[in-house]
């Protein structure tokens, strides 16, 4: 008679930093700057997002997902990339973006409901609402830097959501079986709109999904930046040294909606996102930069300043810049439109034109 | 069973309509016995029996159109021909009978005979003002179009039924441009014929399907109207001279059994000016975008004849003398009269001439000859009041209208041929400078 | 009762699960979180969780399973969140809902309904407002529904959920909740398959479907105020299969036609009912039969959508041109 079996999970989180900010694992070799910039990334990232919020309440902006509470996963999984890589996203890594050099104004344009170009130097797809099929690119992406030989890898971003669906479990056997350079991150932040991790696989962990499909995977504190940095680095060198890929899951927290337009007090305990808000990653960042004698309270509150200043400045701006001109989303289709698109376009105009 | 096929009866025709059929199911009929009548390009030609033996069936009525090839009649088995159909020719009644000789001397002339039955361009029409059209019997190329780009509504076509209801038998007045016709001895107004059904009691329209003489003329007038762009230039001969000539020849023409008209007299003067202005005898080809200069002179010589308008043509008229003209006129009026006349005597043509002096109206404006350069239409001779060196004088005016083919022609020509064919008119007898 | 279509839809839905064990209902967020658009709310509580439960992040593992469900004999009715997203489950819809059948011989049949939401102008991300039936029309098998009031689309649903084919029920996002509209509150069926007039006129059919029949509507009044017009508009219910002796009969009489849709213009609906026009009733036509739609692009970012979704004044220009005589 066989044993069938079960293999139990035995992962434990990768910390660095407890929830307190004390040390309790061993802190990554940065420089004082590196840290710091750190902390700006997470601090950034956060106002950032809940100033898009403001704007879409003032109907100045379109349907967008708050990334409160996920700095920590956002900023260390993009701090450690090097110019050369790529990065693949869903649309709640607006902070990994803006760590690439993704401008702030363009973000913001974006969510005045037009298309933004990103710049082609930051290596950043555009944000992709279809779930999961930016692992699949990512794939493609570390397929081809190697098929060329080059040091580049590829980071493809998702959520717990997105690992039910096709394209998450084709990526990582691709990944496998071409041993491409990428770095596979689900960032689980417990929800994916109203659907809790419990439902959304059998799985003890998302970790534990790599080696099924022959990739080594690492599960880590999502809310620890040394952490998910630490981790990333690793697996960074892992590919770029030719040892394939890597799955890492982010053990994080979703504490605003969905998006602007969720409520989540329909379908999550209250109690339980105050658990999680003491778990706050730039909270315990910042004590340990206080603990190490790297920041002060004062520098804090200039920091705050200065953050705002910057985003309020850059938010004039992005509102301020003239919109594209009705009939612009032709150009994004083809360089060599047929008789066909150049009448439908010129009709768009002379509609358009009507209007004014 | 033995088929007989329409077949190719000369000058590129691809069709032809059954006019007559002589025989009929059952009939027995000898080889060569006239069997058949169709009508092509203006000609009626009669068709010989190609067997000798029984008629099964007539495939194609009269009034229908036959295409080249298509089979006319069946014989019965047991029919003898002493050669295949397609080698029999057709005998014509009248002149020669050799179609290839003739098309041969003809050659030069720019397959006249064949426009009636090239492609014509498709009138513009939704499709339901095609099936209405379609119900009323009306060919939507007749029909004005009020649209810019030439589409004919359905408001365009009610109208035009309207119309054609109220006037079926001024067709001339009625079009938009006056076609050239010459009543000579008789009063045929140049109508269609009548309708072969009377009116149902109540009725509110009558259909009348568009057959022969008067089809072909529609045919040509559309693409004559429809292809060259047509400029007009007036003149005004004083008709003296050719007053006095005429009835001083008159007398000894009718004792040589000529009857002497100015016609032949115009025609006469008109060669010298066609040879002077030679892009007047000349006709373009759209294909080649080349102008064909003819060296031959065919006039055409406008007649109304009681079926419609028929314009039978003068060969070599620069070879001819006047009176040899005015014979060859009169067997060419009284045939088309008949409807007599062959193939080669109504095409060929190199330019028009067109008396509309007897219609009631003193002068008009004639459609071009398709496919010539030009059409000369004389009017009426009238006694006019005019001024002659500074004092108002009573003279004979008739009135000149050339119409010609702006792609080839400019003003400046035209008034130079209306200028040197008024001054040859006026003064006659210098025709006798060139006379061989 | 005065309802939204979103509370009539509800109450189809209900009413479904009351009147047949079989009737399973399932999605995204459709359990407790009543659907993101509240389509199913309060079911999960009142039905239980067998019958109305959530379902991993994976559309084409939504239908794939509700084609083994369908087979086994439950009728499932499937939500996928945004029409946009039946792209990750095409081959499940196209190669194995609607084929089972077919390729069984009849032996097994597939009684899915896919429930959707589509439609612009309402300021969503990408491939939220994307229309999509043009594409199933040349994968036949499915029956495409699309109501344009919360009347129909009680009834339609019900029908839907009755017929034993899979039936794609497409709910346009703008009319959800635009307005309300007396509803009978018990069980009521509305023919698949028949279009609907909703406005009769002489002179010109204007056909349209979802949210572009207000949109319709209101061009009519204003072509018969402007113009005297009297138009024709026709709500097509159904875009497949198309209600051919509605439209046929309208255009006969009338002679002039417009079709109205948000889908792009190449391969649509509006193609389609020309096609038939064309074949059934070509000479009656005194124009040609106007497509007024989206263009032939991917649908545009919210800021530009405006400039893509038909609106009255291109409606009533197509109808101006119709009109030429």
């Amino acid at each position: 008679m066989v044993t069938i079996q079960q293999i139990e999970d035995t992962m434990t989180p990768y910390q660095i930093l407890d929830v307190e900010g004390n040390v309790v694992g061993s802190v990554p070799k940065l420089s004082t700057e590196q840290f710091l910039q750190l902390y700006r990334a997470m601090y950034l990232g956060r106002v950032f997002s809940n100033k898009i919020i403001a704007l879409q309440r003032q109907g100045r902006a379109t349907t967008f997902g708050s990334l409160l509470g996920q700095e920590a996963s956002a900023v260390g999984l993009a701090a450690p990339m090097q110019a050369q890589d790529w990065l693949t996203t869903s649309y709640r890594e607006i902070a990994s973006l803006i760590v690439r050099g993704v401008p702030l104004t363009t973000l913001i344009y974006s969510f005045r409901g037009f298309t933004p170009v990103f710049p082609k130097e930051t290596r950043c797809l555009p944000v992709q609402i279809v779930i999961a099929t930016q692992m699949l690119h990512a794939v493609g992406l570390g397929m081809a830097a190697k098929i060329a030989g080059d040091n580049a890898v590829a980071v493809g971003v998702c959520g717990d959501g997105a690992t039910s669906e096709g394209d998450f479990n084709e990526a990582l056997n691709f990944a496998g079986v071409f041993q491409a350079p990428v770095v596979l991150v689900v960032q689980n932040n417990g929800w994916a709109i109203s659907v809790p991790r419990r439902l959304q696989s059998a799985a003890p962990t998302f970790a534990a999904r790599g080696p099924g499909f022959g990739v080594p995977s690492v599960l880590v504190d999502g809310n620890d930046v040394l952490a998910v940095y630490d981790v990333m680095q690793q697996a960074l060198a892992r590919a770029r040294s030719g040892h394939g890929p890597t799955l890492i899951e982010t053990l994080t927290y979703r504490l605003g909606a969905h998006t602007t337009a969720d409520d989540p007090t329909r379908y999550r305990d209250a109690a339980e996102v105050e658990a999680w808000k003491a778990k706050d990653p730039i909270v315990r960042f910042k004590r340990f930069l206080i603990q190490r004698g790297l920041w002060s309270e004062e520098q804090d509150q200039q920091l705050i300043a200065v953050v705002e200043e910057e985003i309020n400045e850059a938010a004039n701006i992005a509102l301020n810049m003239p919109p594209p001109a009705p009939d612009s989303f032709f150009d994004y289709l083809t360089d060599s439109p047929t008789p066909r698109l150049l009448e439908q376009r010129a009709e768009l105009r002379r509609f358009a034109q009507q209007d004014q | 069973m033995q088929e007989f096929r329409l077949p190719d009866l000369g000058e590129g025709m691809h069709e032809a309509e059954i006019r007559r059929w002589l025989v009929k199911p059952g009939d027995s009929v000898k080889l060569d016995q006239p069997m058949l009548e169709v009508e092509t390009d203006k000609a009626v030609v009669e068709i010989p029996a190609p067997v000798s033996g029984r008629v099964a069936e007539i495939k194609v009525p009269e009034g229908k159109v036959a295409q080249l090839g298509e089979v006319l009649v069946t014989f019965e088995n047991g029919a003898t021909a002493s050669s295949s159909p397609s080698a029999s020719v057709s005998v014509q009644r009248g002149v020669q009978s050799d179609v290839a000789a003739v098309s041969a001397s003809s050659a030069g002339s720019n397959g006249s005979g064949g426009s009636a039955t090239a492609t014509r361009p498709r009138v513009l029409a939704a499709p339901a003002v095609r099936k209405r059209a379609f119900e009323l019997g009306i060919d939507l190329a007749q029909v004005p179009a009020s649209h810019p780009s030439g589409r004919v509504t359905m408001d365009d076509l009610e109208k035009f039924a309207q119309q054609a209801k109220a006037a079926p038998t001024q067709s001339v007045q009625a079009a938009q441009a006056v076609p050239a016709v010459m009543p000579v001895q008789t009063n045929g107004t140049g109508a269609a014929p009548a309708p072969t059904k009377p009116p149902e009691a109540g009725a509110q329209e009558e259909r009348q399907a568009l057959t022969g003489l008067r089809r072909r003329i529609a045919e040509r007038m559309e693409r004559s109207w429809r292809t060259i762009p047509h400029a007009v230039a007036f003149d005004e001969l004083d008709g003296s001279a050719l007053v006095a000539l005429r009835q001083q020849l008159k007398p000894v023409a009718e004792q040589r059994g000529v009857r002497l008209t100015y016609m032949p007299l115009l025609v006469k003067l008109l060669i010298p000016v066609l040879k002077e202005y030679p892009i007047f005898n000349a006709s373009f080809d759209e294909e080649q975008r080349a102008i064909i200069y003819k060296r031959v002179y065919h006039i055409g010589i406008a007649v109304d004849a009681p079926e419609g308008l028929l314009v039978p043509v003068i060969r070599d008229a620069d070879r001819l003398s006047i009176i040899e003209i005015a014979q060859r006129m009169e067997h060419l009026i009284a045939g088309a009269q008949k409807r007599s006349l062959t193939i080669p005597e109504v095409t060929g043509s190199t330019f028009t001439l067109n008396n509309i002096g007897g219609f009631g109206g003193s002068s008009g404006v004639p459609i071009i000859n398709y496919p010539e350069a030009a059409i000369l239409a004389v009017g009426r001779l009238q006694e006019k009041a005019v001024v002659v060196n500074g004092s108002i004088v009573v003279r004979s005016i008739m009135p000149l209208t050339l119409s010609f083919d702006h792609r080839l022609i400019d003003g400046g020509a035209a008034g130079r041929f209306l200028a040197r064919f008024k001054a040859l008119a006026e003064h006659p007898q210098q025709l006798m400078l060139d006379m061989i | 009762m005065q309802m939204t279509m979103i509370e009539a839809l509800n109450q189809a839905l209900a009413l479904e699960l009351e009147r047949d064990k079989r009737v399973v209902i399932f999605g995204e967020d459709i359990g407790a979180n009543g659907g993101v658009f509240r389509v199913t709310e309060g079911l999960q509580r009142k039905f239980g969780v067998q019958r109305v439960f959530d379902t991993p992040l994976a559309e084409s593992g939504i239908i794939g399973t509700s084609v083994g469900m369908a087979v086994y004999g439950l009728r499932p009715i499937a939500e996928i969140q945004f029409a946009g997203f039946l792209f990750v489950c095409m081959n499940q819809l196209l190669s194995q809902a609607t084929r089972i059948r077919f390729r069984s011989g009849g032996a097994y049949t597939c009684p899915l309904v896919v429930r959707a939401p589509y439609g612009g102008g309402v300021r969503t991300p990408e491939l939220h407002s994307d229309s999509v039936e043009g594409l199933f029309l040349q994968s036949p098998g499915f029956k495409i529904i699309i109501p344009s009031n919360p009347y129909d689309a009680k009834g339609l649903l019900a029908s839907a959920v009755a017929d034993p084919e899979p039936v794609l029920f497409l709910e346009n996002i703008k009319l959800y909740r635009s307005f309300r509209q007396e509803v009978p509150e018990d069980y009521y069926t509305i023919p698949i398959g028949k279009a609907k007039v909703v406005q009769e006129g002489r002179d010109v059919t204007v056909m349209a479907y979802g949210a572009m029949v207000p949109v319709a509507l209101e061009a009519a009044k204003k072509a018969q105020q402007e113009a005297g017009t009297s138009v024709e508009v026709i709500d097509l219910r159904t875009v497949w299969p198309l209600d051919e002796e509605t439209i046929v009969n309208s255009v006969t009489k009338t002679g002039r036609a417009v079709i109205v849709h948000e889908a792009p213009k190449a391969g649509g609906v509006g193609a389609e009912v020309t096609a038939i026009i064309n074949e059934k009733c070509l000479f009656s036509l005194l124009q040609p039969v106007a497509r007024v739609t989206g263009y032939d692009t991917p649908y545009p970012v919210p800021g530009q959508e405006d400039y893509y979704v038909p609106n009255v004044p291109r409606v009533l220009d197509a109808i101006r041109r119709v009109m030429e005589p």
